[in-house]
């Protein structure tokens, strides 16, 4: 397998005949990294894969502006937690003529999934994860499911390491708490 | 009874690091493989066409000569017009002002309306 290299691959992506190619290169790498953080935030793999699509058309679209201030993943990163606010907020406006929340729509749909395999606990844990705030939440997945480093977290979400750290720490608190509330009844 | 539940509770703690983080998520087979070529196909779909410069265009900047050429036409036009029109009064109101005066234009002149109005006033003059 090729290895990575991403200055050369900036580098291609400049040039028109092989920016093509050089694309195809980059959703080859970052398409499963990628599909997974925002998977963790919609849950059903539909609407993960069209979030996951917008985002590289967006990628592919403004490519040409990427100055190189951060590195390339992180301003991938940082397309893809965007597109999935945007459409989570879709969602929201989309469902408030609805008596019942989005997030328990989603736990709901997430029940006939063909793509979920979880029993009650897991799909107890997914209604639990889905109680925190959005940003709270991406924390979460991004450390939990993702084990990604602090560091790597700060620089696409423009928040200290510190303040990222006690994010996660109230969000373990706050799922074991609704989790241990769960199994009590 | 409360309290024992609540002690229950207290023993039966959930634990995120005791339930490990096991993917529970799967996708269709082949899916990136899948994405890669679905990506290529809206990128397809979405280059933007180069449209060619429709021809008026170009014509525009004619037009609006030609008809700021046929406003100065109307313009000079009614100037000159109104030049003509001026000089033909003026010779006219010369040649009025050349004609030899009249001995009822003479008195005319040298009574004057002041004359005129004290014969209605002073009403010797009816007497």
């Amino acid at each position: 397998m090729e290895a990575f290299d991403e200055s050369r691959i900036l580098n291609d992506l400049k040039q028109a005949t092989r920016k093509r190619s050089a694309f195809e290169r980059l959703v080859k790498h970052f398409s499963e990294p990628l599909y997974w953080q925002i998977r963790k935030m919609v849950l059903s793999h539909d609407d993960a894969n069209d979030v996951l699509q917008n985002a590289f058309i967006k990628i592919w679209t403004n490519i040409d502006q990427f100055r190189g201030d951060s590195k390339l993943s992180t301003w991938m990163y940082r397309i893809a937690i965007n597109e999935t606010y945007t459409f989570l907020n879709k969602e929201r406006a989309r469902n408030q003529a609805s008596f019942t929340d989005l997030e328990d729509r989603m736990v709901l749909s997430l029940q006939s999934d063909p793509y979920f395999s979880g029993d009650e606990t897991e799909l107890k844990l997914q209604k639990a994860i889905l109680s925190l705030p959005d940003k709270q939440r991406l924390v979460f997945t991004m450390k939990y499911y993702e084990d990604m480093k602090y560091e790597d977290m700060s620089e696409i979400l423009g928040t200290s390491v510190g303040a990222l750290k006690a994010s996660y720490f109230h969000a373990v608190r706050k799922v074991e708490a609704y989790m241990t509330m769960e199994e009590s009844f | 009874m409360h309290a024992q539940k609540t002690n229950d509770m207290n023993n039966h703690k959930f634990k995120l690091n005791e339930t490990g983080n096991r993917s529970v998520f799967s996708l269709p087979d082949n899916y990136f493989e899948q994405l890669q070529s679905d990506l290529g196909a809206r990128i397809d779909q979405d280059k933007p066409v180069q449209l060619r410069k429709p021809q008026r265009f170009s014509l525009r900047p004619l037009l609006y000569m030609a008809a700021m050429f046929v406003f100065l036409l109307f313009s000079i036009h009614f100037i000159l017009q109104r030049t003509t029109e001026d000089n033909t009064a003026s010779t006219l109101t010369e040649n009025k002002s050349t004609t030899p005066m009249t001995a009822e234009d003479y008195l005319i002149q040298s009574i004057g309306t002041y004359t005129i109005s004290e014969y209605y006033i002073d009403p010797e003059l009816f007497e």
